[in-house]
């Protein structure tokens, strides 16, 4: 659901965003939200085995 | 919105949430200005990572689930009594995004909802998560220079977006149970924030242990001081700022606090009880002051020990800066802070608990002695309006305290950090730790400058006459 005119009694007027899909994306953020903890996980690991065989090399 | 007393009431409220909003965002400026300066300089910038990145994902979860805690958890003692139905904060309700207040779209939510919600929905969320982000960087001030990023942001996502909003929604909520039964009062969080933030960093110290040479062989103390003494304490002077938000955003501007017949206009505490901005302010100023002055001769005129305990005098007197005489504020500023500095050092010689900046202190020992002296200075006051609840007493906000830095905030971060411990996910490797968590960093920029200096000399190789 869409507004499409501010015409009319405002007071009939309820959610302005583009209405629909909120539980889906609520599904999907948390999604999203989860993996980048495991991704920065990853990162963080790698990153320190890097720096650790860098320093070993010097 | 019809007639113009609500909407200037309602138009006011969310102005001045808004505003407080952006008054407390300098509290998370002030942490990361504090924190980076305090670390040394080989860990300057994953501190300032570390202290940032909890920012978004505190957020995500406060709008996930966080909220909605707040008004469903209400009902006890602990977890008795079931939940409590919160259309409104769910994260797939209409009133979780922009909304004008007519009627609803979706039939779990009536039009009193809308009406009451659509415009305070957003701006006490954003308020409630300025808090949590604030007990979030507590625990990341306590825990730098050793902690993965990744172990502390997933404590931070716990008490930021979960537990801390648990303690909300028993002691800082006008029908939680904790007001309810045991007349808990804490008006300026004291407890619900500082006293669980501080249990909660000393439940995640114990495990994570001591920094490399923080102690010598002879279990004597080796300070580490910050790298920046100054910006410290300027981190610190911009929390203060911050507070001042903080402070006003636990109060409820305007509302009409008249039981029964009549009308009269006030602003509140949390717990819909009146006060005014006039008191918080007087006993705000007045319990830093008290905080200074017993920091300073504490201390020996220690900058670092002198600002912390100022704040230190804040956390003390919050739980009862709604209604104390200025100068009971500042004498209970003093007392606490005085606590704290002495219980840190206690611990930390009695315990080896390498505290990164004495947060455990000042927010929980401090936290502690204010929500109980409460109790025996506004003994037999009332904890709500309503007159069906408890009185304030000594036992109910020694049980308070109890709850806040050890049922909510120490055990469950002891046994989650363990649990990290065990994976080997709780503290980084020991010869990351040495060299600098910005080892990496450094010596990227070492190479570039290497090469940009070549760069350069090659140039002017081949321009022997320019410039």
């Amino acid at each position: 659901m869409k507004i499409e005119s501010w015409a009319g009694d405002i007071a009939d007027i309820g959610a302005i965003y583009p209405l629909g899909g909120e539980a889906i994306m609520v599904v999907i953020g948390v999604v999203l939200w989860i993996a980048w903890f495991v991704i920065q996980a990853r990162m963080e690991n790698r990153e320190y085995e890097e720096e650790i065989s860098q320093m070993s090399d010097e | 919105m019809s007639d113009e007393t609500t909407a200037l009431t309602v138009l006011f409220t969310e102005f001045y949430y808004w505003v407080m909003i952006v008054l407390m965002f300098l509290i998370k400026v002030g942490f990361c200005v504090y924190e980076v300066a305090v670390s040394r300089y080989k860990n300057r910038m994953h501190t300032l990572m570390q202290v940032t990145m909890h920012i978004p994902l505190v957020t995500l979860g406060f709008f996930f689930f966080g909220w909605w805690i707040y008004f469903a958890f209400s009902n006890g003692p602990g977890i008795t009594g079931g939940l409590i139905s919160a259309p409104w904060a769910l994260p797939w309700s209409e009133l979780m995004g922009p909304h004008l207040g007519g009627p609803p779209a979706s039939d779990a939510l009536t039009a009193d909802d809308t009406a009451t919600w659509s415009r305070l929905n957003g701006v006490f969320w954003g308020a409630f998560l300025l808090f949590s982000w604030t007990v979030a960087a507590i625990v990341s001030s306590a825990t730098i220079e050793r902690i993965r990023s990744n172990a502390f942001w997933i404590l931070a996502v716990l008490i930021g977006s979960f537990l801390w909003i648990i303690d909300a929604s028993w002691g800082w909520h006008p029908d939680g149970w904790m007001v309810q039964k045991l007349g808990y009062h804490d008006a300026y969080a004291s407890g619900v924030i500082h006293a669980i933030a501080g249990g909660f960093s000393l439940g995640v110290l114990i495990p994570l242990g001591q920094r490399i040479g923080r102690f010598r062989p002879d279990g004597t103390a080796r300070d580490i001081p910050p790298h920046d003494p100054w910006f410290a304490t300027v981190g610190l002077f911009i929390i203060f700022t911050g507070f001042w938000g903080f402070y006003a955003a636990c109060n409820v501007p305007m509302i009409d606090i008249q039981a029964g017949e009549g009308v009269s206009f006030s602003s509140t505490n949390i717990y819909l009880g009146p006060t005014t901005l006039s008191a918080i302010t007087f006993n705000f100023l007045l319990s830093l002051t008290g905080g200074f002055l017993a920091g300073y001769l504490i201390s020996r005129g220690d900058p670092f020990w002198t600002y912390s305990c100022a704040l230190a005098g804040v956390i003390s007197a919050s739980a009862g800066n709604d209604l104390y005489h200025p100068l009971q504020a500042m004498f209970i500023g003093a007392a606490g802070a005085v606590i704290a500095y002495k219980m840190h050092y206690w611990v930390e010689n009695r315990f080896k608990i390498d505290d990164g900046v004495g947060a455990v202190a000042v927010h929980g020992y401090a936290g502690c002695f204010g929500v109980i002296i409460a109790g025996f200075v506004l003994w037999g006051y009332p904890a709500s309006p309503n007159p069906d609840y408890a009185v304030i007493t000594p036992w109910g906000q020694i049980g308070g305290a109890f709850i806040m830095f050890f049922v909510l905030g120490f055990f469950p971060a002891f046994i989650v950090a363990n649990i990290m411990k065990k994976f080997g996910v709780l503290r980084i490797p020991e010869a990351i730790e040495i060299k600098g968590m910005d080892v990496g960093q450094d010596i990227a920029a070492e190479h570039a400058a290497t090469v940009i200096a070549d760069a350069e000399r090659s140039y002017e190789a081949a321009h022997p006459t320019g410039g």
